[in-house]
């Protein structure tokens, strides 16, 4: 911005202080004085952060573009989530969520979860609606096992289902993450009185 | 300076009508335009006053879940155009023509034209009131209005400039004095965003498609959104501050040298900040950049303003106690700088990764537009009022309001307003930021999976925030009031004055361009930015040439300038007596951040371009439904564009879609070939509910049927407003082939197809999804109750708006993975590719 600099010609300089300029627009008149020095330093530090922030990006090559930054993140929380997925495959089967369903720490747990994310579909009485299925009635389309239920809680309706209605549940796995599911299945084992032991 | 002393004088008198009525016309719209924001802050709490409450007050007779023209994704946008274009338009208009024929000491050029403005003006404003809440927009943010409006408003634009510009060449003032500067900034660049932003492709009277598509339209809208913001909310006030605030204080302006710094660097760095609305997205890496440094390079200059604006005060403090103008002022000053400190702020990556999409933006420009805009407006007002309608009723036989402290009531009552609505919307942004991005501790899973849970969080902030905009709604009435009063109370004057018959001499005497090339600060500055602008896009290694060159002429122009500072302040002075040479050089300041952004984009950014991925057309059914998107201004709370953050992936980045071989595809955070054929893009600026990006194939039909006519059927607490009118109303089939047509003229490349086969493609894939709706056994439209056959019904669904909604909504988020792009574009207009994108080795040396 070189252009902007200005000074009322020679001998009151701004430095001793500030004068009145003696033009005056309708009434109205302007003093010249020194910029503020704080202000003039703002200013300089942005235009050389500019400046420095570009030829660090562009020209060493040192920081990592946003895509290869955000990929790298996503790839590690991809192999934590496939990690945990394998991690509770491994700890559970029909039994271990049977057990579930009896403890109420993981119950009531598993309530909270149900309330939030189910309930619009399945309603708070389990009995299901226009959009969800029934999970206390005694018929279960893919399976009544606590797992075949965990299992299509994850991966949602099967592509080759029929679905209900028409309509089909989301893959859950994404949103809930296995635990959350899992405690969400245990909530209705421990409700629906049909489950297959 | 003042040559002028022995010249022959004459007797003028103002156009102060014109400035009555653009006054009293501010004041109207300023009302509307604040209840109707009151209403929708209120919508976003109660879901019925979309319409249902209608039901409540006239006790069940007028029957409706949802009346159309009231929702919010109608009202918003009336909301926002009443309170830019209509309140502050019209304030900007007042001030002005006030304020421009006293400094130029002659009235304005042409009466005529002056009526025309003002009648033009408040045409174009009734025009926008009626087809904005038909639904007739362009979907794009404060660029809403249909095309022949667009044309209206630039026509009417343009005589406002004739007017202006002439009125300047006829002054009897040689110097220019800063407010001036400001309004000529002001004219010149709104007419260059407006134009652009809305230049359109027309496919009917009431419908067109911007001629921009995907990112260059977000690119385009955002040099034109945010710019409105600095050259019709900012650059105007601060021309009429620098006018009223000396004025009403009775103090010089502080700094004449902070006003050319600061105006000159204002007008030049604003138009580069544009793509801070864009952050984290799919905009090219090298804009965002770009964006945000110069952000930060505004706060200065932003703030030299609020320096003089608050500092010219000096020696005057006294008057805050006293005087209500002093006192709006003084607030509305702070309160720009409060914003312009803010907006920096929010413009640095990671503090926007949690702002962005907020309330904490919506908090961020109503300290902007309630303390900034509507407190000088305010100021201006009362300042004005007496002494347009003069009463001759104060102790010393001045004019006086009628009631200064029904005024000093207004300024406490709008004070407490804005710091609730701003204080409010912090909380509530910032909680809902964090909310959205919260994990469990390993990070794979989000906290609060379900959207609904943050809506419902933020349920109290927004009732605090609802309460503040109604306090600050009552303050204007008081306002209203107050100005009505005084009016009554006077009659209208045309204040009149002696100004020398011919213009002094020096006015005007170097026309045409000479000036601007016999002048060294204005040739260094060119020949810096020339550098500094090679120095962005030139291959690596000469780019760091073109920046030295630019640093040492830099050096050099200091050098130049401090061995005789007072010529540059006699080349200045020049300048600011011919107003030629003086526009020429704003329009040349302001039009280059947008040029070094937009003209790359346009040529680079290209579907046949596209490296990784590129969208599938949408059919035509799903065309329609997208129009009707637009139409219901869905873009007001749901955004298309998942940004490249961790929280934004995890929530929405799952595709439920597959490729033409049936392989998942992979989704994750949008990429720029997914929105590359949206006429308008929609990817958003505020997530009131979800993103909806790759909405497509997550829920069922159904699901969305039930969701669209009682949101609250699927999604408990949900506050979107019913729109049970799309399972009334028919789809458009008929206008859809010239709509194609459009697209293809556009550059859409949808294979060749003819009208009956564009309808007859639309019907049948609308009957497949109504055929499946009625199996689905949704809740019918009442005038098919008495339907029985199946196949009937569905065919008569297959006609409604919300099939075609259905249709588009599925569509959300496909793509094809792109094997080999057609061609590429030149690497010089795409400073990204000056970076390596070699995989980072692990272990090797870091620097």
């Amino acid at each position: 911005m070189s252009q902007n600099l200005t000074t009322p010609s020679k001998k009151p300089s701004v430095k001793d202080g500030p004068i009145l300029r003696e033009h005056v627009f309708d009434g109205i008149q302007e003093f010249d004085q020194k910029l503020p020095n704080w202000w003039l330093f703002t200013f300089y530090i942005a235009i050389v952060f500019f400046v420095g922030y570009w030829v660090v990006y562009y020209s060493t090559d040192s920081m990592q573009t946003p895509t290869q930054k955000i990929d790298a993140k996503m790839a590690a929380i991809e192999g934590k989530k496939n990690q945990e997925l394998v991690a509770m495959m491994d700890k559970l089967d029909d039994q271990v969520l049977l057990e579930w369903s009896t403890n109420s720490t993981i119950t009531s747990e598993g309530k909270a979860i149900y309330s939030q994310y189910c309930i619009a579909c399945h309603a708070p009485d389990l009995n299901g609606g226009v959009i969800g299925r029934s999970l206390i009635d005694d018929h279960w389309e893919y399976g009544g096992k606590p797992m075949q239920l965990f299992n299509l809680v994850l991966n949602g309706s099967p592509a080759d289902g029929k679905g209900f209605n028409g309509q089909k549940m989301q893959p859950w796995k994404d949103l809930l993450g296995p635990e959350k599911a899992a405690k969400a299945v245990a909530y209705v084992v421990s409700k629906a009185p049909h489950v297959e032991k | 300076m003042n040559t002028t002393t022995n010249a022959a004088t004459t007797t003028i008198v103002y156009d102060d009508k014109t400035v009555r009525r653009f006054m009293i016309a501010s004041i109207i719209f300023g009302l509307v335009g604040m209840l109707v924001g009151v209403i929708a802050a209120f919508q976003l709490n109660f879901w019925q006053m979309n319409g249902k409450f209608l039901e409540y007050l006239t006790f069940g007779y007028f029957k409706s879940e949802g009346v159309s023209f009231l929702t919010f994704g109608r009202l918003r946008p009336l909301h926002t155009n009443a309170a830019i274009f209509a309140f502050v338009g019209n304030m900007m208009f007042a001030g002005v023509y006030y304020s421009t024929q006293r400094l130029c000491k002659c009235r304005t050029a042409s009466d005529f034209l002056s009526g025309l403005h003002f009648w033009g003006w408040q045409l174009i404003i009734v025009a926008a009131a009626i087809t904005l809440p038909a639904g007739l927009t362009r979907g794009k943010e404060y660029a809403e209005l249909i095309w022949p409006i667009n044309i209206a408003v630039a026509l009417i634009w343009v005589v406002f400039a004739i007017n202006f510009f002439w009125t300047l060449a006829r002054r009897r003032e040689p110097n220019l004095y800063v407010a001036i500067w400001f309004y000529i900034a002001t004219i010149i660049t709104v007419a260059m965003l407006y134009i652009v932003n809305h230049l359109s492709l027309p496919t009917s009277l009431t419908h067109s498609y911007p001629i921009f598509a995907g990112v260059q339209d977000a690119l385009v809208q955002w040099w034109y959104g945010h710019n409105a913001v600095a050259f019709f909310l900012t650059t105007p006030i601060l021309g009429i501050m620098y006018y009223f605030m000396p004025k009403a204080a009775g103090r010089p302006v502080y700094s004449y040298r902070l006003s050319i710094i600061h105006f000159w660097a204002l007008v030049f760095i604003y138009i580069w900040a544009g793509p801070h609305h864009l952050l984290n997205t799919a905009l090219p890496h090298w804009l965002q950049t770009l964006g945000m440094l110069f952000s930060l390079m505004l706060w200065a200059p932003s703030w030299g303003g609020m320096l003089n604006g608050l500092l010219t005060l000096r020696g005057a403090w006294d008057k805050l106690r006293t005087d209500p103008v002093i006192k709006f002022f003084a607030a509305g000053v702070t309160f720009y700088g409060m914003a312009t400190f803010e907006g920096p702020l929010m413009s640095i990556k990671a503090v926007n990764a949690l702002s962005h999409y907020t309330d904490w933006t919506i908090g961020h420009v109503h300290s902007g537009t309630l303390g900034w805009n509507g407190f000088m407006a305010a100021g201006m007002f009362y300042w004005l009022a007496p002494r347009l309608w003069k009463n001759k009723k104060g102790a010393d036989g001045n004019s006086v309001l009628w009631s200064e402290s029904w005024a000093n009531m207004h300024f406490w009552i709008g004070t407490v307003g804005i710091l609730l609505y701003v204080a409010s919307m912090w909380v509530s942004g910032i909680m809902e930021g964090l909310m959205l991005s919260a994990t469990n501790e390993a990070g794979t899973t989000l906290k609060h999976g379900n959207f609904v849970t943050v809506t419902q969080a933020k349920h109290l902030m927004l009732l605090f925030r609802g309460f503040g905009g109604l306090l600050y709604l009552a303050g204007f009435v008081m306002l209203a009031i107050n100005i009505f009063k005084t009016i009554r109370m006077g009659s209208p004057v045309d204040a009149s004055a002696e100004v020398p018959a011919e213009a002094p001499e020096g006015t005007d005497d170097a026309r045409g361009l000479g000036l601007i090339f016999r002048n060294d600060p204005i040739t260094y500055s060119f020949w810096v930015i020339i550098f500094v602008i090679l120095w962005i896009f030139l291959p690596k290694g000469m780019d760091i040439g073109a920046l030295v060159i630019a640093c040492g002429l830099s050096a050099q122009a200091i050098w130049v300038f401090s061995r005789n500072p007072g010529r540059w302040a006699e080349l200045y002075d020049s300048l600011e007596k011919n107003w030629v040479p003086f526009t020429i050089l704003v329009f040349i300041a302001a039009a280059l951040g947008g040029a070094v952004q937009i003209i790359p984009t346009i040529i680079a950014q290209k579907g046949e371009y596209m490296e990784d991925r590129k969208q599938t057309l949408y059919t035509p059914l799903e065309l329609a439904g997208r129009d009707l998107y637009i139409t219901e201004g869905c873009y007001n709370c749901h955004s298309q564009m998942i940004r490249m953050l961790e929280g934004d992936i995890l929530r929405y980045g799952k595709s439920q879609l597959k490729d033409k071989d049936g392989n998942n595809l992979d989704g994750g955070y949008s990429r720029i070939g997914e929105s590359i054929y949206n006429h308008p893009f929609q990817w958003g600026s505020k997530r009131t509910g979800p993103d909806l990006a790759r909405e497509g194939g997550l829920r069922s039909d159904s699901w969305h049927y039930n969701h669209m006519v009682d949101p609250r059927s699927t999604s408990d607490g949900s506050i979107m407003p019913s729109y049970s009118w799309m399972i009334d109303k028919n789809t458009d089939f008929k206008a859809l082939p010239g709509k194609i047509a459009a697209l293809t003229r556009l550059g859409v490349p949808y294979e060749p197809m003819n009208k009956h086969e564009i309808e007859q493609g639309a019907r049948s894939q609308a009957l497949k999804i109504a055929t499946d709706l009625v199996a689905s056994e949704v809740e019918l439209p009442k005038d098919m109750d008495d339907m029985e056959d199946e196949a009937e019904i569905a065919t008569a669904l297959a006609e409604r708006q919300i099939v075609a909604m259905i249709a588009y909504l599925q569509k959300l988020g496909a793509y094809e993975n792109v094997d080999e792009k057609e061609s590429s574009a030149p690497a010089i207009i795409n400073p990204d590719k000056k970076h390596t994108v070699t995989e980072p080795k692990p272990g090797t040396e870091s620097e």
